[in-house]
């Protein structure tokens, strides 16, 4: 049994007393300087104020004890209580264990970043498939504004009537072979850059580079057909509903929940390039073939585009490099579209291929 | 409870004591073991480093073992960056294991460990809250306040505005737009005022000094009314009628709160205040006008340049403008600082409790470089030395902060007002506040 001199508030006034602390079986006996028992806490009951660290005061209360406080500063005392009262171990701090924890809890951090980088994308098909149409249409201008405004700053849209119709018409064609709540929209924008893209929604833009650089109908109506896949399997609205689920945990995180804000105000400029990863190109080459094989256009188009773009893409040419960059043209991609691609006829008449060619000749 | 080691330690017992480098006291030798008691224990209020009451008849004060020990009129702030750091960067890690629910748990150890290295008369604050009741409170908030925030930042995000301006919905739209995000401006900031007059209340009343808990009375609604309106009157009256806002703000705060069973009283008055803040209005408008002669004088001067078709406005001439339009904010942030600390001085000397009177002598300068290093510390580490700066806010009140007079102790009863039993969740929703 061990005494150590301690001091005692009651809690109902402001009046400290010595006490002498004593270690008793199951409690802690605080008796005051003429020997009278102010009060026995049970170890089980007891609790620190706060971690204590070396050359601290050990301050204490009881779970039943209200607000009556003991304060002893030997620092023995805590090692010598923690033999009794087993839960006030953790908060003893008097020889630091700094290092350790912190390392520990760093690899926990890296083991949940981890886990969130690879878990929460899982998340973002099924909430995508939640979504009201009108809701996607709308965000899809939105990112078609943002992309244009960057790959393609002050650009014209091309009007010419009988390009734009068959272009139209083409995108018709196709997307009656599927069965999807879409409505296409295609625009033609006057810029040198060879690129295409679809944004949530159906909003699809072609820009005049890559018409000049097809050499035939079935090559953009295979540029068309991957893009409208991008649009059927929602892979834009996935990605912005990835983007914005990481922001709002990492704003989460680290306390910030302001963060939610700043996303819907950066909206779409980090998704402007609109790359999918390549799981989501092939899934749109999937689908962009069989609804050309469906419309029985030649599916070779779409790899013939490929090839010679990538042949291309030797010189500095930077639109080609900019498609490459978004559409990875690999062996085995091209292979894949080849084996799949049944349809032999014509996307367009030789008329509709030189009105198209030439849709750039009034802009608007 | 810092040391008189003297007359700590039964005969025969050895006394350990461990004094950090730089502790004053490694002046004072230690008794001898074996030593008996030098002094009835009776003659003490506490365990403290105070120094006794100055004898009957006045005199020096007893200089035995006390030349080292905390001065009785202010506080004395302890805490060391070092641990505080590790508090810190703990806090981040377990924020992101556990998505940021942490957070609330993190702010109380924080808090914890400042009011445990603060001490008055030798006596250590206590901070009693719990991290579940931070988290009830924000969460309390959040059932409230997210639908409507977090219903329009999906409304923004998923379902923009049409951006075209021939859409025949365009300024149908937009006008919804700024109408509700005007109405919701206007509800946070009423919420403002609530969530500090809710968030003061809660802290004070898990603030514990000698047992003894502070408490705050009425309504965190009426002060938000009354924060509310008196922001409006301010602009409305460009600024001249700040000073007196604060003050009834202040008044309406401290004349409600109570250490223990001792009501605190505050009589501050705003024509003190007038003076530094009518020099910091009247320096302010002379920069603006200062700023936008000289913004009208730079575009006179770059007018050649800039009427050239397709010419781009060169770099230098962008830099000055923005800098001639940058002045009016910081020069009105740094004079403003001289009115705050006559705002802190007034409060202090205007206010008192029980027996104890106080008094908070800061510069006008001496709280602008306080201001400003903090600014510059949190900007430089991008926000790693914020335990620097929490323990700097604790330093500062430690610096200036003078509390005179004696306290009955066994006069001061504990409040039979326990607080609020959840914690600050308005303030947690907005954001407000550091630790």
């Amino acid at each position: 049994m061990q005494d150590f001199p301690g001091f005692f508030s009651d809690g109902h006034t402001a009046e400290k007393r010595p006490v002498t602390v004593r270690l008793g079986a199951s409690a802690l006996g605080l008796r005051g300087p003429k020997g009278e028992a102010l009060a026995d806490w049970p170890y089980r009951e007891l609790r620190l104020v706060e971690e204590v660290y070396a050359g601290q005061p050990v301050r204490l209360r009881a779970k039943s004890g209200g607000d009556a406080r003991l304060v002893v500063r030997e620092p023995h005392f805590l090692d010598a209580l923690g033999r009794h009262a087993p839960q006030l171990r953790t908060a003893n701090l008097q020889r630091s264990r700094a290092l350790p924890r912190a390392l520990a809890w760093g690899a926990a951090t890296l083991a949940t970043l981890v886990g969130l980088y690879f878990g929460l994308p899982l998340l973002a098909e099924p909430v995508a498939g939640l979504m009201p149409l009108a809701w996607e249409e709308r965000m899809g201008q939105n990112v078609r504004g943002q992309v244009l405004a960057l790959l393609a700053r002050n650009a014209k849209e091309c009007a010419a009537p009988q390009g734009r119709a068959a272009l139209e018409g083409l995108v018709k064609r196709l997307a009656g072979t599927v069965e999807s709540r879409y409505t296409f929209r295609v625009m033609v924008v006057d810029s040198p850059v060879v690129n295409a893209f679809a944004a949530p929604g159906g909003y699809i833009v072609v820009f005049r580079g890559l018409v000049d650089k097809a050499s035939s109908g079935e090559e953009v109506a295979g540029v068309l057909a991957h893009e409208m896949g991008h649009v059927i399997e929602r892979h834009g609205t996935e990605a912005l509903i990835r983007q914005l689920g990481m922001n709002a945990v990492l704003g989460a995180m680290l306390g910030d929940a302001s963060g939610i804000g700043s996303t819907a105000a950066d909206i779409g400029s980090q998704l402007a390039v609109l790359s999918y990863g390549r799981a989501a190109e092939r899934e749109a080459d999937r689908v962009g073939v069989s609804m050309l094989n469906r419309a029985d256009i030649r599916g070779a188009g779409l790899v013939a585009f490929f090839q010679r773009v990538g042949k291309e893409s030797g010189g500095d040419d930077r639109g080609v490099l900019r498609y490459l960059g978004t559409h990875p043209p690999t062996g085995e991609r091209a292979a894949d579209i080849e084996a799949r691609a049944i349809g032999k006829g014509d996307a367009m008449s030789a008329a509709e291929w030189q009105a198209l060619r030439t849709v750039c000749t009034i802009k608007r | 409870m810092g040391g008189d080691e003297r007359t700590r330690f039964p005969a025969g017992q050895e006394p350990i004591v461990q004094r950090r480098p730089g502790d004053p006291r490694h002046q004072v030798p230690l008794a001898p073991a074996g030593t008996p008691p030098q002094r009835p224990r009776q003659l003490r209020e506490d365990d403290s480093t105070e120094p006794p009451p100055l004898p009957p008849g006045g005199g020096r004060r007893a200089a035995d073992g006390y030349s080292g020990g905390a001065p009785r009129d202010r506080l004395v702030e302890d805490g060391r960056f070092g641990e505080l750091f590790v508090l810190f960067i703990i806090n981040i890690l377990l924020g992101i294991v556990t998505l940021g629910i942490y957070r609330f748990w993190g702010k109380t150890r924080i808090r914890k460990y400042i009011w445990s290295r603060s001490s008055f008369r030798g006596e250590r604050f206590e901070y009693s809250g719990t991290g579940l009741e931070l988290f009830l409170g924000f969460l309390f908030a959040f059932v409230i306040f997210g639908p409507p925030f977090i219903g329009f930042y999906a409304w923004l995000y998923f379902d923009p505005p049409p951006q075209d301006p021939n859409d025949p919905q365009f300024l149908a739209r937009l006008g919804l737009l700024y109408l509700v995000a005007f109405g919701l401006i206007i509800l946070a900031f009423f919420f403002l005022h609530v969530a500090t007059f809710a968030a003061y209340r809660y802290r004070l009343s898990r603030t514990l000094w000698h047992g003894i808990r502070g408490s705050v009375s009425g309504s965190a609604w009426t002060y938000g009314c009354l924060g509310f309106g008196l922001s409006l009157l301010n602009g409305i009256s460009l600024g001249w009628t700040k000073p007196w806002a604060d003050t009834v703000l202040i008044k309406y705060r401290l004349d409600r709160t109570s250490i223990g069973s001792e009501p605190l009283t505050c009589n501050i008055q705003a024509g003190p205040l007038y003076g530094t803040f009518a020099a910091a209005w009247v320096i302010t408008l002379v920069t603006t006008i200062v700023a936008i002669a000289g913004i009208v004088g730079v575009v006179f001067s770059f007018r050649d340049l800039m009427q050239r078709p397709g010419q781009q406005p060169p770099m230098s001439f962008l830099v000055l403008i923005v800098l001639l339009y940058l002045l009016i904010p910081v020069v009105w942030l740094a004079t403003i600082n001289f009115y705050r600390a006559a705002l802190l001085r007034q409060t202090a000397a205007t206010s008192r409790v029980s027996g104890l009177t106080f008094n908070f002598g800061v510069g006008g300068w001496r709280l602008l470089w306080f201001n400003f290093s903090n600014f510059l510390l949190v900007l430089i580490s991008l926000g790693l030395l914020l335990p620097l700066v929490i323990l700097r806010y604790a330093r500062f009140v430690a610096e200036y902060l003078r509390i005179e007079g004696e306290l009955d102790y066994a006069k001061v009863r504990q409040s039979q007002d326990r607080g609020p039993r959840y914690g600050e969740g308005i303030a947690e929703f907005f954001g407000l506040g550091v630790i």
